[in-house]
C-alpha cells in the first residue's frame, strides 16, 4: 500500500512538473519609448517573480526587429509593448490588448519638448536628448512642432537612458533640448526645482496610453492566466517593485475608450 | 617580438570587466555644438580592447556615427608604437578612449580634432587642454548624483564627503551648492593626506545620514583605502552612495554612474557636428546607470522611494 501511495505521489508530482513546464509562457518586452539599459535587472527580477507562479519567463529586447520576429512567429507568450508600437503593428499582427500600464493613477502619458531657449528656431542643427528611439522621437517632434519638418530634419538626436537624464542633459549643456514625458518633468520639478525652472516647454504632444500587455489573437487560457498575474502585481510589494522597474504602478484591464484609442 | 596594433572596421569582441578605481574630477562648462560637417576619416583609438567599458563606448560610437570608421586597439603597444600606428592611419579626426589612446592621439596628430572619453582625471592630461580637443568627462555632475540620491532616498538629508582641497576644492563648493538645490546638506571634511582620511571619516560619519564616496585621487588613493572607507561606513551602519560601478564589490547602497553607451553616442555627436576651428567642447556624461543594493536598504532600514525603481539598472540583493 505504502509503495502504491509513493508511486501515485511520484506520478502526480511528475505530472505537475510536466504540466507546469508545458504552460510556462514568456513575456516579450520591447519599448521604443524608453532606452532600456536595465535588461539584466528586468530579466532577473521578473524571472524571479514569475518562476514560482508557473515558471514563466520575461524577455526584454533592445532591438525592434528581433521583438517583431517573436510576434510574427506567434511565439508562446504575451507581448508587453508601447501603445505607439502597438498601433503601428495594426493590420500586420493580430493582437488582443489585455492590460494597460498605469502610473500616477493614470493610463495616459504625454510627451513634451523642453529647452532653455524660448525660441524654436534656436534648435536648428542642435542636439535633442531623448530616451526614445530615433523613430519614436521623430514622430513626437513632428507632432509637437507642426510645420517644422525642415528644421526637425537638421536636429541631432542624443539617445539617453531615461527622461530625467534627457532633461538634466539640457541643464548641463550636453543637449539643447529634451523630449520627456510630462511625468518626467514633474519628477524633476520635485527633485531639483531649479533645474526644472530653467526649462521652458516648447512643444506638447498628444496623450497616449502607457505600455500594453497583449496576446496573440486566439491565445489560450494560459495567456489569460498569465495576464491575471500581471493584473494582480500591484497588490504585493514584490509585484509592485517589479512593475516600478518598468515605470508603472499597476496594470489594469482596458476600458472601451482605451481600446478605441489603440485602434485610432 | 614586436606587437602590432589591432586594426579593424568591424565590431570588436567584448572584453572583460576591469577593476577600476576611478579617481577623477568633474567636467567644466560646455560650449554649444556648431553646424554639421562630417569629418572625412575618423579613427577610433581604444587604449585596451580587453576593457569592457572601453569596448562598449567604441561599439556605441560605431553604431551612432554616420560614416566610415577605422578602429585600432593599442593594447600591448609601447607609447611610441601607439603614436606610429595612429600616424600611419592619417586620420582627419579621432575618438580616443582611455588615457593611453588620448595621450598617443594628441602626440601623433597635430591640429586634428580629438574627442576623448573614459579618461580618469582628464584635466591632468596636457592634451585635454589643447584647443582642438573635446572631452566627455568620466563622471556625472555632482548635481545629477545628488538628484538621484534624493530620488531614491528622500529622507536622507545630510550627506558626508571626504575630499582633498588639492584636487577637489572647487568640486566641493559646487557639490554644496548643488545639494542646496535638491534639499540635501552636503557636509565635507577636507583631508591633506590619504592617511588622514580615516580619521576624518569617523568624525564625518557621526554627523551624516549617508556617506558619499566621491571621486578623489587622494582619498581613494588605492584599493586598501577604498576598502577601509566602505568598511568603516558599514561598521557605523551608514549607507554609502558612490559614482562608479567598479565599487559594486564593496556593497555600496547606491551607485550612480555614467551610462557608457551614451558616452559613445555623445562622442559621435560631437564629431558629427564638427567644423574646422570649432570651439572646444567639454561635456558631462548625459546618461546615468544606477545600481541599487536592496540588501543594504533593508539592513539600514532606509525609506526607499518605490517610484525610483524605474531608474534602476542593476539590483544587488
Amino acid at each position: 500500500m505504502g509503495r502504491m501511495l509513493l508511486a501515485a505521489f511520484g506520478a502526480g508530482a511528475w505530472f505537475n512538473v510536466r504540466a507546469q513546464s508545458a504552460s510556462a509562457l514568456t513575456v516579450f518586452f520591447y519599448s521604443p519609448e524608453t532606452n532600456v539599459n536595465n535588461f539584466s535587472a528586468l530579466k532577473g527580477e521578473f524571472d524571479t517573480f514569475l518562476a514560482p507562479l508557473g515558471g514563466h519567463k520575461f524577455q526584454p529586447f533592445s532591438d525592434r526587429d528581433t521583438f517583431e520576429k517573436q510576434l510574427a512567429t506567434r511565439a508562446r507568450g504575451l507581448f508587453l509593448l508601447s501603445s505607439w508600437h502597438y498601433r503601428q503593428l495594426a493590420g500586420r499582427v493580430a493582437l488582443d490588448p489585455l492590460l494597460v500600464g498605469n502610473a500616477r493613477g493614470k493610463a495616459l502619458q504625454k510627451h513634451q519638448l523642453f529647452s532653455q531657449t524660448p525660441n524654436i528656431a534656436d534648435l536648428r542643427s542642435q542636439k535633442i536628448a531623448t530616451a526614445g528611439t530615433r523613430d519614436f522621437a521623430l514622430t513626437l517632434l513632428n507632432e509637437m512642432l507642426p510645420g517644422q519638418q525642415e528644421m526637425i530634419a537638421t536636429l541631432n538626436l542624443l539617445v539617453v537612458p531615461k527622461d530625467i537624464d534627457a532633461l538634466m542633459a539640457v541643464g548641463f549643456g550636453a543637449a539643447r533640448a529634451a523630449i520627456a514625458t510630462e511625468g518626467g518633468a514633474e519628477k524633476l520639478a520635485k527633485l531639483n526645482p531649479k533645474q526644472r525652472d530653467s526649462l521652458k516647454q516648447l512643444g506638447n504632444g498628444r496623450e497616449s496610453l502607457l505600455p500594453v500587455l497583449a496576446a496573440p489573437r486566439g491565445a489560450g487560457g494560459d495567456a489569460q492566466a498569465l495576464a491575471k498575474i500581471f493584473a494582480g502585481m500591484d497588490a504585493t510589494p514584490e509585484g509592485r517593485g517589479r512593475l516600478q522597474l518598468l515605470g508603472l504602478e499597476a496594470m489594469r484591464e482596458l476600458n472601451a475608450e482605451q481600446n478605441e484609442r489603440l485602434t485610432r | 617580438m614586436m606587437l602590432r596594433p589591432t586594426r579593424n572596421t568591424s565590431p570588436s569582441p567584448a572584453g572583460r570587466l576591469p577593476l577600476l578605481l576611478a579617481l577623477a574630477v568633474l567636467a567644466a562648462p560646455i560650449v554649444a555644438v556648431p553646424a554639421q560637417t562630417p569629418a572625412t576619416k575618423v579613427l577610433v583609438v581604444n587604449s585596451d580592447g580587453a576593457v569592457e567599458k572601453y569596448n562598449t563606448a567604441q561599439q556605441s560610437f560605431r553604431s551612432s556615427f554616420a560614416g566610415p570608421v577605422t578602429e585600432i586597439n593599442l593594447a600591448g603597444l609601447t607609447d611610441r608604437a601607439a603614436e606610429r600606428a595612429i600616424r600611419a592611419e592619417a586620420p582627419t579626426a579621432i575618438y580616443s578612449i582611455g588615457a593611453k589612446a588620448s595621450i598617443a592621439a594628441s602626440k601623433a596628430t597635430s591640429g586634428r580634432p580629438i574627442v576623448m572619453s573614459s579618461v580618469i582625471n582628464w584635466q591632468r592630461l596636457p592634451a585635454a587642454t589643447a584647443a582642438g580637443t573635446h572631452v566627455i568627462a568620466n563622471e556625472l555632475p555632482s548635481a545629477t548624483q545628488l538628484t538621484m540620491f534624493r530620488y531614491f532616498f528622500p529622507k536622507v538629508k545630510r550627506v558626508g564627503v571626504l575630499y582633498s582641497t588639492e584636487f577637489n576644492r572647487q568640486w566641493m563648493a559646487e557639490a554644496v551648492a548643488a545639494g542646496r538645490d535638491v534639499g540635501i546638506e552636503v557636509i565635507g571634511i577636507p583631508v591633506r593626506t590619504t592617511g588622514a582620511a580615516r580619521t576624518g571619516l569617523s568624525r564625518l560619519l557621526s554627523k551624516v545620514d549617508a556617506l558619499w564616496v566621491a571621486s578623489d585621487p587622494m582619498v581613494l588613493a588605492d584599493e586598501a583605502a577604498v576598502r577601509a572607507i566602505f568598511a568603516d561606513s558599514a561598521a557605523a551602519r551608514k549607507p554609502t552612495f558612490t559614482y562608479a560601478s567598479a565599487f559594486a564589490e564593496f556593497s555600496p547602497t547606491l551607485i550612480v554612474a555614467p551610462d557608457v553607451p551614451t558616452i559613445g553616442r555623445q562622442a559621435a555627436g560631437i564629431l558629427q557636428g564638427l567644423v574646422p576651428g570649432a570651439k572646444k567642447e567639454v561635456q558631462s556624461p548625459a546618461g546615468s546607470e544606477v545600481t541599487l543594493n536592496l540588501r543594504a536598504v533593508k539592513d539600514y532600514g532606509l525609506d526607499l522611494n518605490e517610484e525610483a525603481m524605474d531608474s534602476v539598472n542593476r539590483v544587488l540583493r
